[in-house]
This record gives C-alpha cells, structure tokens and sequence, in this order.
C-alpha cells in the first residue's frame, strides 16, 4: 500500500501516541503503545511497525517530546561548566536576591545547575553598548578548556555580559571549544536569547546545556532510525511555544522544546475553540502520569517569555501550561494517619496498573475506573489489550478498602473523588486564581484519562460544556501532527523613538528577515513560502517594560507606517494599563520578526449531519456504571466513537469508547456531535 | 448569633478573586512604572481594603508595607469624613506620623464605589525616586528635621471626583528632582487603582454585596482563627532579646533593640519597653511602620503561607513607649527608618528562639545596605538618581545551612538590579558581584554569605549616600553558632585612599572612585566544630570557606591547594576545643 501521510507522535510518560494522517483523505488513523523509557525508540518502533504505513511514503513528521524535561526535573544532565565574564561567576547563584515567599524564614532560593568550583571567569568585557572595553583573553580560555578535560565536563555553557548586543566573544569561546575539545556540548547564550538580564539568560543557557546531551543522544538515535526505514525528509520537534522546529535546531536548543508536548495539547485546543467559535477554552490532558492544564482566554492562548521552571528562569517564549502528578497511572496509598492519597507517583507504563497484569501491586487510577464500571475489561485500547478485573478487586480489598473498612466500591470511588479533587485545584490555579470564573470557559478534554474524568471536573467546576475533540487519546500527537513550523527572532535596537532612521529600521528587519530565510532554509523551506509578521517593542522613556505593537503594512510603506507607530503605542498601552501619556517621549527597544511556514498538507474538513440517531452498528451494549452523584450503579449505554456520525445525539448515562480514550457520559449530561466528529456534551435541560 | 454559612466553593472563588484583584494591581503599576526601585526593585505594596480600612487582600512584593496601608486609609477616613468621598476621588498620603513610613513612599488611595455606597478603598504605595530632600533621594543619615527629608502631604486631593487637581500636580512638579519619573509613577498608580477598583466592583456585581461582605467576615475570622491556633501550639511564658545599632548618624550610639513577648494562651503582647528614645537623626519609625514591621516578624512564625488579611493579626497586642524610636513624633525625622525595623524583627525572632527552638534561624545580614549614587549623566547632561537594595547573608536553620545573598526580612520579593540594566541607565561599570568568602557565621551549619558589589562611576564625579549598619552588633549565631561579618562599604580597596564608610550623606566621590558595597553574612547554627569534615572541605573547594577560616573556625585542616585534609591536625584542632 502507497498512500502518502503525515505522522504526529506524542512521548508521554506512559503512552507513546501516534496519529497517521491520510493526505489525500484527511482521515486519521490513530495507535498508542507503551512508553519505553530505557529506549524511548523501541515504543516508537512498535507504534510505526505495527500500523500498515511505510515511512518512506511519510511526507512529514512530528513529535513532542518531555525527553527534556525529564532530564531537568530529575537532575539527570550532564556533567557541567559554565564560562562567564570575570567578577560575575556567582551571579547564577545570587539570581535575583529576592524572597518569593516572603514571609517565610526558611525560604530556599533555586539550586543553580552548575556548582561554584566549575563556575569559570575569563578576562572579556563589553559595555551597554556592545563595543569591547576589554578583548577576549584567548589564554585563559584554553587554561579553562584543560580544567574542563580533567574534570571530566560534558556540557559547558558560556555566558557573557552584553552578548545579546554583540555574540563576538562568546562565538569565539565556542569555536575554541568545538576546536580543542570537540566531545564537549557547548551553548552560548547569544544563540538562544537576544535580551537583557544576565541571570535569567544564565539560567536559560545553563539549562539548555545541561539537557542537551540527552535531548541529542535521543534525537540522533530517532532520526538515524526512522531514516533507516526509509523517512526521506526533515523530522520536526514540537516547541514549547506551540510550532514546529527541525530535529537539527532542536538538538541546539533544546530549552525551547522543554515543554513540547503539554504545549502541543494547548495549541491543538485553541485551534478545537477557533473550529467552534468558542474563545474561551480550559485545555485538560490528562495521561498516564501527568495532568497538564492550560488556558484560552478571549481567543488568546497564554504564552510567555517569563516562565520559570521549578523557580529557575527560562527566558524562551512557553505556552503557559499548569502541570500537576495526577494521570491514569497515578498510585492510591494510604499515609500514616490512615487517609486516602492518590498520586503523584505513578506506576508508569512498566509494570502500569494493576488491572494490566504486567505485575504491577498498586492501585491506580485506572484501576479504579475498571472497578466502577467505567472501563469494559475486554475492550481497552480497541479490545488489544484485556484487563485483570479479578486481579484489580482482589489488590483493592486487600491494600486500600479493608484497612479503610470500606466497600470496594467506595475505595475505588474515593480514589476518583481525591484525584478528581487535585485537579479542580490545577483548573481554579488557571482559572478562580485569576479572577476568572471557569463556568465563562469550554472544557476541552483528552488525553487517555482526560474524557473519563471530563464530565465529573464539569460538574464540580460549574463548567457547562465539555469537548471530546477528535482523536482525543492521541490529541496533543494530532495538534503537532497538524503544526506549523515557527521561529520567533527579536534584535534589541535601543534608542528613542524620534531618533530612529528608518533605513536603520530596514537594515535591521533585513538582518532578521536573513535569518529567518537562513534558519528556515536548514529546515527545507525556501522563502517563498516563508509568512512573516513584524512587530516593534515600544516604552515611555523612563519605563522598564514594553508593549509590543505589530507592523502589519507593507515593507514598502514602513516610512509611512513607522510615524504612526507612536499612537499605535499610546492605543495599546491605553488598552492593556488602561492610561498612556500621548504627548512623552517613546522609546524603541526591540524589533521582532515571527516567521511560520505550513507544512502540513491537511485540513480538518466539516462532515454532513446524518441525524440525531447512532447507526446500530455504533452500539456495543451494556455497562454497569458507578455514579458519584447518584451514588449507586446504573445501566450505561456503551457506543463505539469511531463510527458515530456527525448530528448524532446520545443522552447520559452513557460510555464512549474510542481507541486510546473512553469518556464517561453522566447521567444529567447529554452529548452531540459535530460536523467534525468531535464530541459536545451539555447539560440536559 | 448563628450566621448562615456561605458555600466553600463561593467563599474561596471571592477570596481568590480579591487576592487575583491585589495580583493585577501590582502587574499593572510594575509594568508601567517609570522607576526600577519600581518595576525591578518592587519596592512597592497595593492593595484591596474594605470601608474601615481593613485589609481584604494584598499582593507580595514589601512585606514591611504590611499594617501601614491600611493605617494610611484610615488617616484619610479621619481627615476627610466617610461621608465626604465622592466616586472618582484620589487622594495622597506620605505622612510619616501616620502612615508611618518615609517621605519617599507614597500612597495614593481611592474609595470604591458600589451603586452608589461605598464599600472599600484601593491603596497603592510606592517608592518615588525624589520628594524634594536637602539631598537628591532621600535617606541621609545627618538628617535632624524632617522638614529636611522633603514635601510630606497628608490627605491631599489629587482627584476630586474624576477631575484632576491642577495645582497640586504643579506643587509636586515643581518641587521634586526627577519630576517625569515621579509623575509617570504616579500615573501608573493611579492606574493601578483603576484596576483594583474595576476588580472590586466585578467582584461586587457577581456576587451581590450581601454575600462579599459575609464572604470578608468569614475571610477575616478565619485569618483570626488560624493565627490564634498558631499562638496557642506555643509555650505559654514571657521571652525577651536585645540587640543594637551602631548609631542614629547624627549624635548617639549604641541604640538599643528591645523586645519582651508575653505568649497566655492564645494572645501573644509583643513590648519595646527598653528601646531607644526617640533619635536626632532619621532612624525614627512611625508607629505604624513599627506595627507593620511586628506583622512580619507575627506572620513568619506563625501563618506564613497564608494570603494575608486583618483577621491574622486579631490576636497580638503591640506596646510601645511614648518616647522611643519606634514612635516618631513631629518633626523627628525618618528617611532612614527601615533600618532599624529589619533589627527589631530579628530581635523579635531571638526572642524566640527558645520557644520554638525549630522555626527560628540565627540572625541575617538585617539591613538592605541601600547606596544612593547621583550626579550628572555625561552621557546626556541630565542628572540621575541610582538607588539600590543589596542582599546578604541570612542565618543558618536548625537543619541546614543558610542561604548566601538574599533580601532582608522587610523586603520581601526584592529584586536586585541586572548589571546589564545598570549599565544601560547610568554610568556606572560594575566591576564585580560576587560571593564574599567567609562572611558567613560558623556553625554545625554555616551561615549564609554576603556580596561584594563594585561600582565604578565613568566620566563624571558622583556623589554617594548611604548606611551600612550593624557593624558592631553583627548577625549572631544561635545555640553555639559563631556571628558573621557585617555591612561595610570600602571606597578605593587596597589602594592608599582606601576609605571605609559605614554612613554617609551626599558625599562627593571622583571618577574612577572604586565603590565596593560589602554585605553581611548570616549567624551560624550550633558549634562549628560539629560540621562534618566533609562539609568543611566541600566549602573551600567551592571557595565559600577559606583554609584559614577552616582551620580557625571549624578546626580543620586543609591545604589552601590540593584541598586535602590533613586528619591528625584536624582531629589535634578539634579536640582541643
């Protein structure tokens, strides 16, 4: 068989999802198979050799990946250095001075990556303008370079004082170090991060470092195999800040893929909300390990350049995504004091639940969802596997429901109300904290747990409308399969706005728009088919913080654009601050170029209505399901998604199972689906 | 009287909305704010009130503006009349012997209206760069009036009813240095009480004012409630400690810190019977700055994760003497007042430190070790005002050591100034910033360490104000911990002009001049002859010991070179102690 395709592959902590997507069709074919996290690649070699696709009739693909986020979170990085101008090695370790706590005495300030001893100084400086004071002493770089070998460094990141006005001497540094010791992975800061503040771009090229051993070895390995088995194309990795780079950029800058695959999520649900006319949208994937949550507020998905990861500072832009340990495999145990507790540990994929029978011991949250019915034992992941009810019940009177001196029942429902309870919390963080009220918001649910859970978070949330998005157990392998690549680039140009040639404006939008072509160019992509969108970072001279204002004419008319640039400024700031000062003086610091392609060959199309009635062969029969609310079991209708038709209408109490997903309809609820295939719950009347 | 109880979920979706109100307040003024002791520093403090003046909400950013915003709203209340508000009014206070604080931190208040009542009052208070003081900035330590430390406005009508009062913007224009910064930060937080209000009023109409209010009395008796349980899991007794400050920088030395706590059950009396009279220079504090500053060292041993609200400080009654240095009376004067306030908290947690053995480290650099650098900017003729907190050392814990380089104890979530930025906006070259070996206390476990900061000031001659205090009362150690190296600035180090400064006003410095601001470390914990050797050795290796101070201090012998151990000295050193 030769049909062409695009492949979108999520890395999960205890799936790896793979959705295929037909170019000709559109239709997607979706599969999941465990994660392997000795050798992520083996997961993946199982998804790709069990469907009937070939790669090399693949055209594009994809994936997200929390490779390196894992290697941060656990500290399982590199050995490193850090280069850094003399007199300032310990500004990493002071970092802001400031208390985020403050009222707390014990107040511990994030542990830099990079202990002092291996902190090394070398004589170079610049001023605030870029211009050298003093060169680079190439000497004591080299004595640096023999202390690295000795000391037997992985990963080295080199930061200078005002590198984001001039890289000259932190460029040299890294071609010394890919000279005289080419084993060694090196980052400079300059390629990462054009603006100022030398703690933060510290942090952010220290990070970088430190997961790019890992985050290389892995993308490597993947790509020499998929090249292997015949993939002729550029492979892509998934960015934070949602869009697609290269698997080449992404091995030089990991730090900007740290949150792929939560970022993939929230851009697929904002484009769900924009399919819907809906602009406010709460993104709720919930795995195997993890429950990532994200927000879209008034059609604007939060992305920013402030993010901070466990307190440490990432200054590259980042969907804003809130990230709790609460997923399918999350472990029920009892603390000392007898109570109830679910999570955040996690029987992962190996041994998983113990309804798996791969030998796992600990309940889970899956299990749980077995046990009240809402799971059919014989059906999971499209009847592929079986699970071990016998097996569940059995561990659950024994660990969880006797000592608590409760029904088996009431354990697993209990285990569903606390985790349900953590990720209320995870929801009001984004939402109630904000002033925001989630019953303004769509619940847009996936992920393998997500729509097991969707309708219970809705009802507690007082959110009155759940999406079941298409492919929703493999949602976030969808969004990434379906993405576009993007580049942001920024170049600081400071000074006062009156004061600014415009040929100064068009050499430096030349120079981005150069290295966007250059980039994109690594990347396969001519720049033809490059879209652009200009942008200027404006401030009241005086102030600290910008607004960013677009250029949205023509490159042509930029003079004419330009001396209206001003009370564009005034207009926005009015907007976001609610005042402005018309008549002071502005000042211009940063010019930013945004350039996307689209390489993804496929649209989401709208399907006739065929009516309100499922198709016969649509219904799979009976399940006996436990309610909360009700308190009691009831006969729930069970439905096989895929071949439900758009217009049908299902009322609750029902079961949908998917491959990858099964959502639980409740017995107030009410579902229809659209002329996509994604599946609307409401309340009934 | 029984009261309807208001549903959780409702109780804490109000609670959280007038805590996210205070949060947009701060983005707001942060972002458009014209001054970096603004939007880099923070020294800054917003916040939501109700009609008495209560606070209902306040978002982080200066701990110590903890109880003094409100005392600003309720001078405004006396002075004006709470019938006499009018929607859209604003109004100015900065007045030390009520609002407590010094001249340069202004709190511009609105009222907030609801169909036509009023239900609260918006505050904002920040730091302006000038208020019009013999010197530029404020904060001269030789200050003894405080009609030298600038314009002090108490209840000024900067709006009356949405229509801006032109002449009292004149007054501040005319008579404040830097007078587009100070203007622009007025405007933000102006805005920023714009917000709070718009909040305020969301919140209101979404919920009806019936249930706000119960809402807030639930929210304030809850506060009370977990604060007196805090009170009571401490032994019931009277505790007392005393610490000094070097000296008011006018005419007197040796200012005692005193503090007596009584805890009966679930009452705590906190007393400065015993403190310094009421001081020559400006090391005086309003009364209501001294409460604020009692709230903090209250909140950290008590609640301190909990969002803050009046009811939390129900339970403590605050004595203090008429003639004291913590009471300022007119025309004492005050620029430097936060010093002394980083002092008293300390003391307050020494006190304590045998009640609740496991909740109190030994004592922190306790002081922000400000410096004023100004003069003309060379680059464009137009004169400049740099104005810095630095961090310090802060104590060691009972069960590790202390953090190196944060923000004293009023400061909260402070943050230094990036070198990049300074160099940018003044004319300054920082020439290092730096870790400073062996400030930190020993003990079993080490105190934290100090800074060195050096300013270099390019083509022109500044001049510099400043005050480092604590030099002879340096941060102590507890339970055998030995004290830390203190605060000093060094002008011109190791050279034949070397200079130290521990105080100073408006004095005139050279380009080229070498400032080098030297910060305390934090008390060591326990003996230091208990640190395990390995701990010791791990120091000097990382350089924040030296092998001379491990030897000294900790009783370890070390090569200076290859940083190894030499055992029998080692165990000859420690035995002899």
């Amino acid at each position: 068989m030769s049909k062409k395709f695009q492949l979108g592959i999520d890395i999960g902590g205890t799936f790896t999802d793979f959705v295929f997507i037909d170019e000709a069709t559109g239709e997607v074919q979706l599969d999941k198979t465990p994660t392997t996290p000795e050798n992520l690649w083996e997961g993946i070699a199982a998804g790709i050799k069990s469907s009937d696709y070939d790669l090399s009739d693949c055209s594009l693909l994809a994936h997200g990946t929390t490779i390196g986020l894992n290697a941060f979170l656990e500290r399982k990085g590199g050995k490193m250095a850090l280069i850094t101008t003399r007199g300032f090695r310990d500004v990493y370790e002071i970092g802001r001075h400031n208390r985020v706590e403050m009222y707390d005495l014990f107040y511990q300030k994030p542990k830099p990556l990079i202990s002092r001893e291996y902190r090394f100084e070398v004589t170079e400086r610049l001023d605030a303008n870029g211009d050298v004071i003093e060169p680079l002493v190439e000497e004591e770089v080299l004595e640096i370079i023999k202390q690295l070998k000795e000391n037997e460094i992985e990963s080295v990141a080199v930061c200078f004082l005002h590198s984001y006005l001039n890289p000259d001497h932190e460029e040299r540094v890294r071609m010394m170090l890919e000279k005289h010791c080419p084993e060694i992975f090196t980052t400079i800061s300059s390629e990462l991060v054009r603006e100022w503040r030398e703690y933060e771009r510290t942090s952010t090229t220290a990070i970088n470092a430190y997961i790019k051993p890992v985050v290389k070895n892995f993308l490597d390995q993947i790509s020499q195999e998929f090249e292997n088995r015949g993939y002729q194309h550029s492979f892509y990795v998934n960015q934070s800040s949602g869009g697609l780079i290269s698997a080449n950029l992404a091995r030089e800058k990991p730090v900007n893929t740290i949150m792929s695959g939560p970022a993939g999520g929230a851009v697929a649900s904002a484009k769900i909300g924009e399919l819907l006319d809906e602009d406010n949208i709460i993104s709720f994937d919930m795995g195997g390990t993890s429950c990532d949550v994200s927000l879209t507020y008034e059609g604007i998905t939060s992305v920013t350049v402030e993010s901070k990861i466990e307190e440490h500072p990432v200054m590259v832009p980042m969907v804003e995504v809130h990230s709790i340990g609460a997923g399918g495999g999350s472990i029920a145990w009892l603390n000392e004091n007898s109570r109830l507790k679910v999570g955040p540990q996690s029987a992962g994929a190996e041994p998983g639940p113990v309804c798996y029978d791969r030998g796992g011991q600990d309940i889970t949250v899956t299990d749980a969802n077995l046990l009240l019915g809402r799971l059919d034992p014989d059906r999971f992941l499209g009847g592929r596997m079986s699970l071990n009810q016998e097996k569940a019940a059995a561990i659950i009177d024994k660990k969880l429901a006797d000592p608590l001196g409760l029904s088996q029942t009431e354990a697993a429902a209990g285990i569903i109300k606390v985790i349900n309870t953590k990720m209320a919390h995870a929801i009001r963080a984004l939402t109630v904290e904000r002033g925001l009220h989630p019953n303004e918001f769509t619940l847009v649910a996936f992920g393998g747990a997500g729509p097991l859970h969707a309708c219970e978070m809705a009802e507690e949330m007082e959110i009155p409308r759940v999406v079941i998005p298409v492919a929703s157990g493999q949602f976030s392998a969808l969004g990434i399969g379906l993405s576009e690549l993007r580049q942001d680039f920024s170049r600081p140009v400071i000074r006062p706005l009156k004061a600014v040639e415009i040929a100064d404006v068009n050499q430096v939008l030349d120079g981005l728009q150069q290295e966007a072509n250059d980039i994109f160019s690594r990347q396969g992509i001519g720049p033809e088919e490059l879209n652009t969108e200009l942008a200027a970072d404006l401030r009241y001279l005086g102030q600290e913080y910008t607004v960013t204002v677009p250029i949205t004419g023509d490159r042509d008319e930029l003079k004419a654009e330009w001396q209206e640039l001003g009370s564009k400024f005034d207009d926005f700031h009015h907007r976001i601050y609610g005042h402005s000062a018309e008549g002071e003086p502005k000042e211009l610091i940063n010019l930013r170029l945004k350039a996307t392609a689209e390489v993804s060959q496929v649209k989401l199309e709208k399907h006739q209505d065929e009516g309100e009635k499922p198709p016969a062969e649509a219904y799979l029969g009976e399940l006996e399901t436990y309610f909360a609310g009700e308190d009691r079991y009831l006969a729930s209708n069970c439905y096989r998604r895929e071949l439900l038709k758009p217009g049908n209408r299902i009322s609750g109490p029902a079961i949908i199972e998917e491959f990858g997903s099964t959502a639980v309809l409740s017995p107030d609820w009410q579902l229809e689906v659209d002329s996509f295939g994604n599946l609307i719950f409401s309340r009934k009347e | 009287m029984s009261k309807q109880v208001l549903d959780p979920v409702t109780l804490e979706i109000i609670q959280h909305g007038f805590v996210a109100a205070a949060d947009e307040m701060k983005i707001n003024l942060m972002r458009t704010s014209y001054n970096p002791i603004i939007y880099e520093v923070l020294d800054f403090s917003v916040g939501l009130f109700d009609s008495q003046g209560q606070i209902i909400s306040q978002a982080s950013g200066l701990p110590i503006f903890l109880g003094n915003l409100g005392e600003a709203i309720k001078t405004v209340i006396r002075d004006i009349g709470l019938d006499n508000f009018a929607e859209g009014d604003i109004y100015m206070i900065n007045d030390t012997y009520t609002s407590g604080t010094h001249l340069n931190d202004m709190t511009v208040i609105s009222p907030v209206f609801y169909q036509k009542d009023l239900v609260g009052f918006t505050a904002s208070r920040a730091h302006w760069l000038d208020m019009g003081s013999k010197d530029p900035g404020g904060w001269s330590p030789d200050a003894t009036e405080i009609y030298q430390e600038g314009l002090r406005f108490r209840s000024i009508q900067l709006y009356d009813a949405g229509e801006e009062n032109n002449s009292v913007m004149r007054i501040l224009k005319d008579n404040v240095r830097m007078s587009e910064s100070v203007m622009g930060d007025l405007r933000a937080q102006i805005a920023a009480g714009r917000t709070g209000e718009r909040r305020f009023q969301h919140i209101l109409s979404k919920f009806g004012p019936e249930t706000v209010l119960e809402a807030l009395d639930e929210m304030m008796a809850e506060g009370e409630k977990t604060a007196e349980a805090a009170i009571a899991e401490m032994p019931d007794g009277n505790y007392q400690a005393e610490a000094f400050l070097d000296d008011d920088g006018v005419a007197m030395d040796n200012l005692p810190v005193k503090v007596q706590i009584t805890i009966a059950g679930d009452r705590m009396t906190i007393d400065l019977e015993g403190s310094s009279p009421q001081t020559t220079g400006p090391v005086n504090c309003g009364l209501a700055a001294t409460i604020s500053a009692i709230r903090v060292a209250f909140k950290a041993v008590t609640t301190p994760f909990a969002p803050v609200n009046e009811g939390h400080f129900a339970p403590i009654e605050i004595k203090v003497p008429e003639d004291c240095m913590f009471n300022a009376k007119k025309p004492a004067p005050s620029g430097v007042y936060g010093l002394p306030l980083m002092t008293l908290c300390d003391v307050i947690f020494k006190a304590l430190a045998d009640a609740i053995p496991d909740r109190i480290p030994a004592s922190h650099y306790a002081d922000v070790c400000a410096i004023f650098l100004f003069g003309e900017d060379p680059r464009t003729g137009n004169p400049y005002l740099h104005v810095e907190p630095e961090g310090g050392g802060w104590g060691a814990c009972p069960n590790r050591d202390g953090e190196n380089v944060m923000i004293a104890i009023a400061d909260g979530d402070t943050r230094n100034i990036p070198v990049e930025v300074i160099e940018n906006r003044y004319p300054y070259r920082i020439e290092r910033y730096a870790l400073r070996t062996d400030s930190g206390g020993p003990g079993r476990y080490r105190g934290g360490l100090g800074h060195y900061r050096d300013y270099l000031p390019l083509d022109h001659d500044p001049s510099l104000t400043t005050t480092q205090e604590r030099s002879k009362c340096p941060p102590w150690g507890l339970h055998g911990g030995q004290e830390a190296d203190y605060n000093t600035l060094i002008v011109n180090p190791g050279t034949d002009q070397e200079e130290q400064i521990q105080k100073c006003a408006a004095k005139p410095l050279q380009e080229g001049d070498l400032i080098s601001v030297r910060t305390g470390g934090g008390g060591g914990y326990g003996n230091p002859h208990d640190r395990p050797v390995a701990e010791v050795k791990a120091d000097v290796i990382k350089g924040y010991v030296s092998a001379e101070a491990a030897r000294e201090d900790y009783g370890v012998a070390i090569d200076p070179e290859t940083c190894e151990i030499d055992r029998d000295k080692t165990a000859e050193l420690r035995d002899m102690s």
